[in-house]
């Protein structure tokens, strides 16, 4: 039995990206990993999300491990991510350590200052104002959709359209008032991604 | 999760909610629990679903409750279960205990959290020996079942209450915090309709029949020494055909990993994409059962084995049912992580290649 059996046996070729998404409980952390999940399951890929729980509270930290591969997902563990996504100065200076050389950091740089980001090896630093831009569009809380618009862009992950269509899902049952200012943040993320 | 799964379809679901949902499916009427992290999820979402699909949930005022709510639902006749969390379980062993003695089936899912005590709510693997080796009073084992992804906990837990009706004993979910709490994709669709085998020793009423009487006070030694050899009867029934187990890995390799449920998930990387190239062939011995133990299958496995590294999430309590397997055949080594640590894929390939390279 595989541990996950939705694609095909693991091969060599199998594409795996591992990361982590990290902010303070309430900025919609594991609403990011959960829409990643859920549009990177819809293109056939597997999945493991692994949530930090428990003793976390709005304001305090919240992380999830996300690991997306074309192939069987072993260790959901990500000792040492292929990206990051970071809400919040304390994340930033928790995760940075575990980025790969080579990797993808994706910083709100509304709450997050890294003065020297060479020294993480990333291959792109992407400082987006998420914060600021979310209260633009009208909602500080749709920070998480600007983060995660611009990530899908900068990592070419899942498909943009995919993730458009799982976050209309998730949000489905609310009213456009939610709905609309989340969409409208991804595509700023988006923007603001291919921008830099 | 949404209230219920489209047949044919896979969902994001976390092995606490996977749990609830395929003990629904298993015909499970009755459930009680006290909250503890991190099986909560496990308690709302069958909070959320039990009433409306024919069954009764329970919130109890404790866990001794909740177990003894259990045990009276299962004289009853209806698949019951009860979850918790480590301090939880060792709440409720008494209950568990006299269960055994009225040959009771019930199901208990134990999502473990690092101990003694309250310890912390962190995955750990402490409560091996006390899930394998009975863990209440008297002479008694629990079937012992160990998931290691959320699609097994939902195969495993299904399949929990097929074996405590088949063999009139509460079996023993042993999961753990990364497992209750991680989500994968999950399908549930392939699931057989419920098929519990008949009561009629259930307290269901005495409509023209014998009164039943279900008890496990026994005061003349004779009486209670036949009861305990009938135990022993099923137990050897259990061990001849209960055992499950999994290898992975190349047919001659010459070191084996030995772990079950989340450290064996760790062990699984090393051997499907070892982070490096190691200069010897590493397969993973993993029991799905952890009683009965695959004992048979991995004596065969130590004839031609260089060694076995034995990881566990506990100062080392499975590692002892692996040295009665082995009987010397092979070195020995265990990599213990406690605390609520989880072995990294890292570490086990250095303490590798320090003992075997």
């Amino acid at each position: 039995m595989q541990p996950n059996e939705q694609a095909a046996p693991a091969a060599t070729t199998d594409q795996e990206h591992r990361l982590i998404i990290a902010g303070f409980g309430g900025q919609g952390v594991l609403t990011i990993a959960k829409l990643l999940c859920t549009t990177a399951m819809s293109e056939g890929k597997n999945v493991t999300y692994l949530p930090s729980y428990g003793a976390e509270v709005r304001g305090g930290t919240a992380n999830c491990q996300v690991v997306v591969s074309s192939g069987v997902i072993y260790s959901p563990l990500v000792e040492q991510a292929d990206s990051l996504i970071i809400l919040n100065q304390l994340s930033c200076d928790r995760f940075v350590v575990r980025l790969k050389p080579g990797g993808l950091l994706v910083l709100n740089s509304s709450a997050v200052a890294l003065d020297d980001a060479s020294q993480t090896g990333a291959r792109q630093v992407l400082r987006l104002p998420a914060a600021d831009t979310a209260a633009r569009i009208g909602n500080v809380k749709v920070t998480n959709s600007v983060m995660l618009g611009a990530f899908v862009r900068a990592s070419g992950l899942v498909a943009e359209e995919d993730c458009l269509a799982a976050l209309r899902e998730h949000w489905s049952r609310r009213r456009a008032e939610v709905i609309d200012p989340n969409v409208t943040a991804f595509r700023r993320g988006v923007e603001l991604a291919a921008e830099a | 999760m949404d209230s219920e799964q489209p047949e044919g379809k896979v969902a994001l679901v976390s092995g606490n909610e996977a749990a609830g949902e395929a003990a629904i499916r298993a015909g499970c009427r009755f459930y009680a629990g006290y909250p503890i992290t991190p099986q909560n999820e496990l308690t709302a979402y069958i909070a959320d679903q039990l009433p409306l699909r024919g069954g009764v949930f329970i919130q109890a005022e404790s866990e001794l409750a909740a177990i003894n709510m259990v045990f009276g639902a299962s004289a009853a006749g209806t698949r019951a279960m009860t979850s918790s969390s480590s301090p939880g379980i060792s709440l409720k062993q008494e209950g568990i205990s006299y269960m055994v003695g009225c040959e009771l089936p019930a199901v208990i899912i134990n999502v473990q959290r690092a101990g003694p005590g309250l310890g912390n709510i962190s995955p750990a693997q402490g409560d091996y020996y006390q899930a394998t080796r009975g863990g209440g009073h008297g002479d008694y084992r629990c079937i012992s079942l160990a998931p290691f992804s959320v699609q097994e906990v939902c195969d495993l837990t299904y399949l929990a209450f097929d074996l405590a009706d088949a063999y009139r004993t509460p079996v023993i979910l042993l999961a753990d915090g990364m497992i209750g709490q991680m989500m994968e994709p999950v399908r549930f669709d392939h699931l057989p309709a419920p098929s519990p085998t008949p009561r009629p020793w259930a307290l269901t009423g005495t409509p023209g029949r014998k009164r039943n009487v279900i008890k496990s006070l026994r005061l003349p030694p004779e009486e209670l020494e036949a009861f305990n050899l009938k135990l022993q009867d099923v137990y050897a029934t259990i061990e001849q055909r209960e055992v499950r187990l999994e290898v992975t890995g190349p047919d001659d390799a010459e070191v084996l990993l030995a772990a079950y449920g989340t450290s064996a998930r760790i062990c699984r990387q090393i051997v499907e994409r070892p982070l490096r190239q190691l200069p010897f062939k590493v397969a993973l011995f993993r029991p799905i059962t952890l009683w009965p133990f695959p004992t048979a299958k991995l004596a065969e496995l130590a004839e031609k084995a260089r060694g076995i590294l034995v990881v566990e999430m506990s100062a080392g309590q499975m590692v002892d049912d692996v040295r009665m397997a082995v009987a010397g055949r092979c070195p020995i080594e265990l990599l213990a992580r406690m605390g609520g640590n989880i072995p990294s894929a890292a570490e086990i390939t250095e303490k590798l290649i320090t003992l075997f390279a």
